[in-house]
C-alpha cells in the first residue's frame, strides 16, 4: 500500500480505502488463468482450481471474501454436521446460548479454546482479556462468558477428560 | 475433485434438506422455473427433534447452533455459484454534487469486466425505491445527495478486478453546498433535497426539507406550568449510531430461464424487498424469487435495500450469477443509521414530586433519503413522554432531509433518542426537588389503565414502578472491585490491584487514584409491532404428516432469522400446539406469504402468532379426520376439548384417544393462513391523538460506573436490567436479547458514533474508528425477567428485543453524571467531555 508492504488485515478492516494498493497476490494468478483461456473455466473445475490458488495466498487481494469462500468449500475436517462429536467449547457455546447470529462464533471459539488450553481454570478477567480481540454484536458477551466457564468446567471434569487436575 | 467443483458433495445436510427438492414438500401452485443450476450454500432447512417436549417456556437450543459452531452455517457472503461473477458499487465521494458526466469506456475496456451500469441503463421507468416514500434512486441520476451514494455498478470476474474497473469510471462532479442541520436545511434559500415532492407528507410539512412532522397536543400546558413548583429544561443531543451488524451486506442474484431472477440475500424483510425490487427490474413480482440466506445480525440496518437491486440488474444484464459482498468500509455506507437527534425538553413538577406538564421538540436528522423517517418521527413523538403519567403535554417531532447519511431503522426506533432526554430530565427534576430519583420516577410511573399523550389507554400490565423496584433491589457490585478481583500475580487477594477491572484497563493508567463510582437508573417505554394503521400481518404455512411412523410438522414462513432465534421459537410453538417433537423449519422465502419485518420487537408476537394460528387450524383438521375415522369408537371424540400431546389426540383429562399416526395415516395436512394483531390507526396530524400502537414494552436499568476523572475514562462495572416480557417463550433467548440490547445502549452511551463533518462527509467508516463494545467494555449484566401476561397477545407475550436498548444509555449517563457532577447533555460521552478539554466543535 502506497509502496509499503502491509498486512492483509488492513484491507479487511477497510483501512486501505482511497490508498493505492499496488500488488495483489493471487490476482495475477487469476489474470494468467483468464489469459489461458476461458474454455476450461466454463467447465467448472477450472475456476475452482483458480480460486483455490488465489485464495490460498490469503494475500492482500484480501477482500475477506476469499476467506469466506474457503469456509464454505472445506468443512472442518472430522466434523460431521449430523450428530458427530463437538469439541467441549463448541458444545458449551450451544448449551450456554452464546450463539445468536453466529457470525463472530468461529473466531471466539478459537480464542476460547486457546485460552482453556493455556489456562484451564480461567478467571472472568482472564476470559475477558483473552476474548477482547473478538467483536460480538448480538449477545452482550454475557453468555459467551458463561460458555467459556462451562467449557472450562467440563474440561476439568475427570469423567469428561479422564484426568484429575488439582 | 475440488470442493468448489462439487460443493454440494461436501454438504449432505444442505442437499438433503433443501426445501425445493424436498420430497415432503408439495410443490406450491405454479412451480417457478428453477435457475439454470442451483447455487451451493443456499439456506439449510433446519430440523430438530427433541426428547423433551421442547414447547414454549423452555429454553430449547437453537436448531442452527451446531452449524454455527462448526463454521458450516451458510451466510450470504459464503454463497457460491458456478460461473459466478462479482459486482461492485462505485459511490460518490461528495455529499452533494451535480453529476456533469460519466465516462465508463475505460472501465469497460479492462479485461475481465462484463458490464458497467449507470442510471441511464436502468431497464424500467421505475428508477427509485424506498420503504415509505420512493425517493431513493437505484443509481444516482443527475445529482448525488450524500457521501457514499451509489453512482455506477461494475460486474467482473474477480472482485478486485471489479473494484479497479470502478476506479476507472470517470465521473465529473460539480460540488454543491450542503445542508447538514436544522438551520441550514430549513433556511429560506436552502437547497431542496427533493424538489417537487409528491409524497403524502409533503402537504403538511412546514418546509420541503422536512420529511414528516408530528405534533402531539394534550391537556393544557399553560395550566400545568402554573401548577408547577419547579420547572427544569434542557437541550440534549444524540450522535449517529450504527447497527454495526457483523455480517456485511451480501447476496447472490441468479438469472433464470424465464427472464426472472432468483435472489439469495441477507435481509430483514423479504417481501418488502421484493415489492421494491421488482418494479425497478421491470419484472412482475412472481419472476423475482427471493430466499433468505444466512444473516449475520441486522438490528434495523437490513430493513432498507442495499445491494439487492444492484445484483439483480447486473445478473439480468450479463446473464450470469452475480455476487456482491460489501466490506466493512462499504457497509458503513451501505445501510441507514440511527437518526441523530437534538432534543429540547421542559418538565414541571409539584413539591410533592408529581409531574405537571411536559413540552418537547425533537429534531431527527433523516439524511438524504426518507427511509423509515416518518415512522421514526411517529414513534419519537408518541413515546416522547416516556412511561410516565403526564396530563398536559405538547410535543413536536420532525425529521429533516439533509445531505448527511440517510437514517432509518435501528433497534429502539425513535424511542431511544427520546428516552435519553426524558430520563436526564427525570434526574434533574428529582435533584431539584430533593427526591430520590427512583422514588420520583415511581411516583409518576404509568400503570395499566394510564392514558398516553396520544390518548391511547394502556390496556395491558405496565409494571413500571415494579421493574424499577426490582432493578434497585439487585445486590450492588462490591466497592473497589478492582481490589476484590482475583490478583493476576502472586500477591494476596484484597491488596492486589487488577488493572483490568479499572478504567483504562491494561493501559495501566490508574490503580484507583481519581476513580469515582456513580450509580444511575433509567426506565423506558417502547411500542411493539408496526404502528399507525399499518396492516401488520404475518403468514405461516404448516404441514403435518407421518414420516416413518412419526408425526412431523413442517413450518414455513418468510420470517427473517437474523440471529434472534425466531426459528427456535417457531419450532417451540409448533410443538406446543401440535404435540409433536419433530419440527422442521423451512428456509424463509417468497414462496409463502409475507411475515413482515424482523423488527419492532414483533416477530415472536406476529409470526409466532401466525404459526400458532395455523397450528390451531391444523389441529382442527386433525380432529375432523379423527372424528371421521374413530368417532364411533369413543364418545370422547364428540367432546369439545381435545388436545394434541405427545403425538396423540388426548382429552383435556389426559386420556389418549388415538395416535396422530393412526389419525393421519398417509394424509398430509397442509394449510397456510395470515394472522394479524389488533388494528391501529394513524396519529392525527394536528393533535397527535390516535390508537397508534399495538403493545408496549418496558425495561429498567441500573448502571454502576467507575470514572477516572483525571483522564475521562469510564468503566461500566455493572448494568442490571429488569424487564417485563409478558411470557418468555424461550427464557434463555429472552435474556440474550436483553443483554445484547443493553450492550448496544452502553455503546451509544460511551463510544459509538458515526462522525460526520460539517461538509456531511463520514469520517470513521471502519471498526478501527467506529467503536463498538468489546468484552472488556461490557460489564456483568444481571437480568430480572418479569412475566405479566398481556391478554391481547399470543401466550400473553410481549415483544422483548428493543426495550433494553432504550434505558441502558440514560442509566449509564446518569451514573457518570453522579460520579462526575457534570451535565453531559450529549451521547456518546467522550473523555474530553469529562475532563473539560473538549474543543467544543460538536458537543454541548
Amino acid at each position: 500500500m502506497d509502496g509499503e508492504p502491509v498486512c492483509a488485515c488492513l484491507v479487511a478492516a477497510g483501512q486501505v480505502e482511497g490508498r493505492e494498493v499496488v500488488t495483489v497476490e493471487g490476482l495475477a494468478d487469476y489474470a494468467n488463468q483468464r489469459a489461458a483461456g476461458t474454455a476450461a473455466a466454463d467447465r467448472g473445475a477450472a475456476p475452482g482450481a483458480a480460486w483455490e490458488s488465489a485464495s490460498a495466498e490469503a494475500g492482500p487481494a484480501g477482500t475477506s471474501l476469499d476467506a469466506a469462500r474457503r469456509w464454505q468449500a472445506r468443512p472442518a475436517p472430522g466434523e460431521q454436521p449430523d450428530g458427530a462429536e463437538l469439541a467441549p467449547v463448541q458444545q458449551a457455546f450451544i448449551d450456554a446460548g452464546a450463539v445468536q447470529c453466529g457470525f463472530c462464533t468461529p473466531g471466539l471459539l478459537v480464542a476460547a479454546d486457546e485460552l482453556i488450553e493455556r489456562t484451564p481454570q480461567p478467571s472472568d478477567a482472564d476470559i475477558r482479556e483473552a476474548l477482547s480481540g473478538n467483536l460480538c454484536r448480538c449477545t452482550g458477551y454475557e453468555k459467551i462468558l458463561d460458555a467459556v466457564r462451562l467449557a472450562a468446567a467440563r474440561s476439568e471434569d475427570p469423567s469428561a477428560t479422564g484426568e484429575v487436575r488439582k | 475433485m475440488t470442493p468448489h467443483a462439487e460443493p454440494r458433495g461436501a454438504e449432505p445436510r444442505t442437499t438433503e434438506n433443501r426445501a425445493p427438492e424436498g420430497a415432503a414438500r408439495p410443490a406450491p401452485a405454479g412451480t417457478p422455473p428453477r435457475a439454470q443450476t442451483a447455487p451451493s450454500r443456499v439456506p439449510t432447512s433446519l430440523e430438530q427433534g427433541s426428547a423433551t417436549r421442547g414447547g414454549i417456556g423452555e429454553s430449547t437450543l437453537r436448531p442452527d447452533g451446531t452449524l454455527k459452531v462448526t463454521g458450516e452455517f451458510a451466510y450470504a457472503s459464503d454463497m457460491w455459484h458456478e460461473d459466478m461473477i462479482w459486482g461492485y458499487t462505485l459511490r460518490s465521494p461528495h455529499a452533494h454534487a451535480e453529476i456533469v458526466s460519466i465516462d465508463v469506456s475505460e472501465a469497460l475496456r479492462q479485461a475481465g469486466v462484463h458490464t458497467v451500469l449507470t442510471h441511464a441503463d436502468l431497464p424500467s421507468d421505475t428508477t427509485h425505491y424506498g420503504l415509505e416514500m420512493q425517493d431513493t434512486p437505484v443509481l444516482a441520476n443527475d445529482r448525488v445527495r450524500h457521501h457514499g451514494e451509489p453512482v455506477a455498478l461494475v460486474a467482473a470476474d474477480h472482485p478486485e478486478t471489479a473494484r479497479r474497473a470502478a476506479a476507472k469510471i470517470r465521473v465529473e462532479y460539480a460540488v454543491l453546498p450542503v445542508v447538514h442541520d436544522e438551520e441550514s436545511a430549513t433556511a429560506q434559500d436552502a437547497p431542496l433535497l427533493h424538489p417537487g415532492r409528491a409524497d403524502h407528507h409533503a402537504e403538511h410539512v412546514p418546509h420541503p426539507n422536512i420529511v414528516h412532522r408530528q405534533p402531539i397536543v394534550r391537556g393544557d400546558v399553560a395550566a400545568g406550568r402554573d401548577r408547577a413548583d419547579v420547572i427544569v429544561s434542557g437541550d440534549y443531543e444524540v450522535g449517529m449510531q450504527d447497527q454495526a451488524f457483523l455480517g456485511p451486506e451480501s447476496g447472490l442474484a441468479v438469472p433464470s430461464e424465464d427472464g426472472g431472477v432468483d435472489l439469495y440475500v441477507a435481509t430483514q424483510w423479504l417481501h418488502a424487498d421484493l415489492r421494491q425490487i421488482a418494479p425497478v427490474l421491470g419484472l412482475p413480482e412472481d419472476r423475482v424469487r427471493m430466499t433468505l440466506s444466512g444473516v449475520g445480525g441486522a438490528f434495523g440496518g437490513r430493513e432498507d435495500l442495499s445491494m439487492q437491486i444492484h445484483a439483480c440488474l447486473l445478473a439480468l444484464r450479463t446473464g450470469r450469477p452475480v455476487k456482491i459482498v460489501y466490506n466493512r468500509f462499504e457497509s458503513f455506507f451501505g445501510h441507514v443509521h440511527r437518526h441523530p437527534a437534538r432534543l429540547h425538553y421542559e418538565h414541571g413538577a409539584t413539591r410533592d414530586g408529581r409531574l405537571t406538564h411536559m413540552t418537547c421538540r425533537i429534531v431527527l436528522d433523516g439524511g438524504a433519503y426518507a427511509s423509515s423517517s416518518p415512522a421514526v418521527v411517529g414513534n419519537a413523538a408518541s413515546l416522547a413522554a416516556g412511561p410516565y403519567v403526564i396530563d398536559d403535554v405538547r410535543v413536536e417531532a420532525l425529521a429533516l432531509y439533509t445531505n448527511n447519511p440517510p437514517c432509518g431503522a435501528m433497534r429502539g426506533f425513535g424511542a431511544v433518542q427520546a428516552c435519553f432526554a426524558y430520563e436526564a430530565q427525570m434526574d434533574k427534576l428529582a435533584a431539584e426537588l430533593g427526591l430520590d430519583p427512583v422514588e420520583f420516577r415511581q411516583r409518576n410511573a404509568m400503570s395499566q389503565g394510564s392514558v398516553l399523550p396520544t390518548g391511547q389507554r394502556v390496556d395491558a400490565p405496565a409494571p413500571v414502578a415494579e421493574i424499577l423496584r426490582r432493578v434497585r433491589a439487585m445486590p450492588m457490585p462490591p466497592e473497589r472491585q478492582w481490589e476484590s478481583a482475583e490478583p493476576t500475580g502472586g500477591a494476596s487477594p484484597g491488596t492486589a490491584v487488577d488493572v483490568r477491572a479499572l478504567p483504562g484497563g491494561l493501559s495501566n493508567t490508574t490503580h484507583g487514584e481519581d476513580v469515582v463510582r456513580g450509580v444511575g437508573y433509567a426506565v423506558g417505554i417502547k411500542n411493539v409491532g408496526f404502528s399507525e394503521g399499518f396492516d401488520d400481518y404475518s403468514t405461516a404455512r404448516v404441514q403435518l404428516q407421518v414420516i416413518g411412523g412419526e408425526p412431523v410438522a413442517l413450518v414455513h414462513t418468510a420470517m427473517a432469522e437474523v440471529g434472534q432465534g425466531g426459528v427456535t421459537v417457531q419450532a417451540q410453538i409448533a410443538r406446543t400446539e401440535l404435540g409433536v417433537t419433530r419440527v422442521s423449519i423451512q428456509p424463509a422465502d417468497t414462496q409463502v406469504g409475507s411475515a413482515g419485518s424482523t423488527s419492532a420487537s414483533r416477530q415472536t408476537y406476529v409470526t409466532g402468532g401466525a404459526v400458532k394460528h395455523v397450528c390451531e387450524l391444523v389441529r382442527e383438521r386433525v380432529l375432523e379426520l379423527g372424528r371421521a375415522r374413530f368417532g364411533t369408537y369413543h364418545p370422547a371424540w364428540a367432546q369439545a376439548e381435545l388436545l394434541l400431546e405427545g403425538g396423540k389426540v388426548v382429552t383435556d383429562g389426559g386420556e389418549a384417544l388415538a395416535s396422530l399416526a393412526d389419525v393421519l395415516e398417509d394424509e398430509t395436512i397442509d394449510l397456510e393462513s395470515e394472522w394479524r394483531h389488533r388494528p391501529t390507526e394513524a396519529f392525527d396530524l394536528v393533535t397527535g391523538q390516535g390508537q397508534g400502537h399495538v403493545q408496549y414494552s418496558f425495561a429498567a436499568h441500573r448502571a454502576v460506573v467507575e470514572v477516572d476523572t483525571a483522564l475521562g475514562l469510564v468503566k461500566v462495572v455493572e448494568l442490571a436490567c429488569a424487564q417485563d416480557v409478558g411470557k418468555a417463550i424461550n427464557p434463555d433467548a429472552v435474556i440474550g436479547q436483553i443483554q445484547g440490547g443493553s450492550t448496544q445502549g452502553l455503546g451509544l452511551a460511551v463510544m459509538e458514533e458515526i462522525v460526520v463533518d460539517p461538509d456531511s462527509k463520514v469520517r470513521n467508516p471502519s471498526f478501527t474508528d467506529y467503536l463498538i463494545p468489546t468484552i472488556l467494555d461490557t460489564p456483568t449484566i444481571p437480568v430480572d425477567v418479569l412475566e405479566l401476561a398481556d391478554e391481547h397477545a399470543p401466550y400473553g407475550l410481549r415483544g422483548a428485543g428493543e426495550a433494553p436498548t432504550l434505558s441502558s444509555t440514560p442509566a449509564v449517563l446518569a451514573a457518570i453524571r453522579q460520579a462526575t457532577g457534570l451535565d453531559l447533555p450529549r451521547v456518546p460521552v467522550r473523555p474530553e467531555h469529562l475532563t473539560g478539554t473538549d474543543s467544543g466543535t460538536d458537543a454541548g
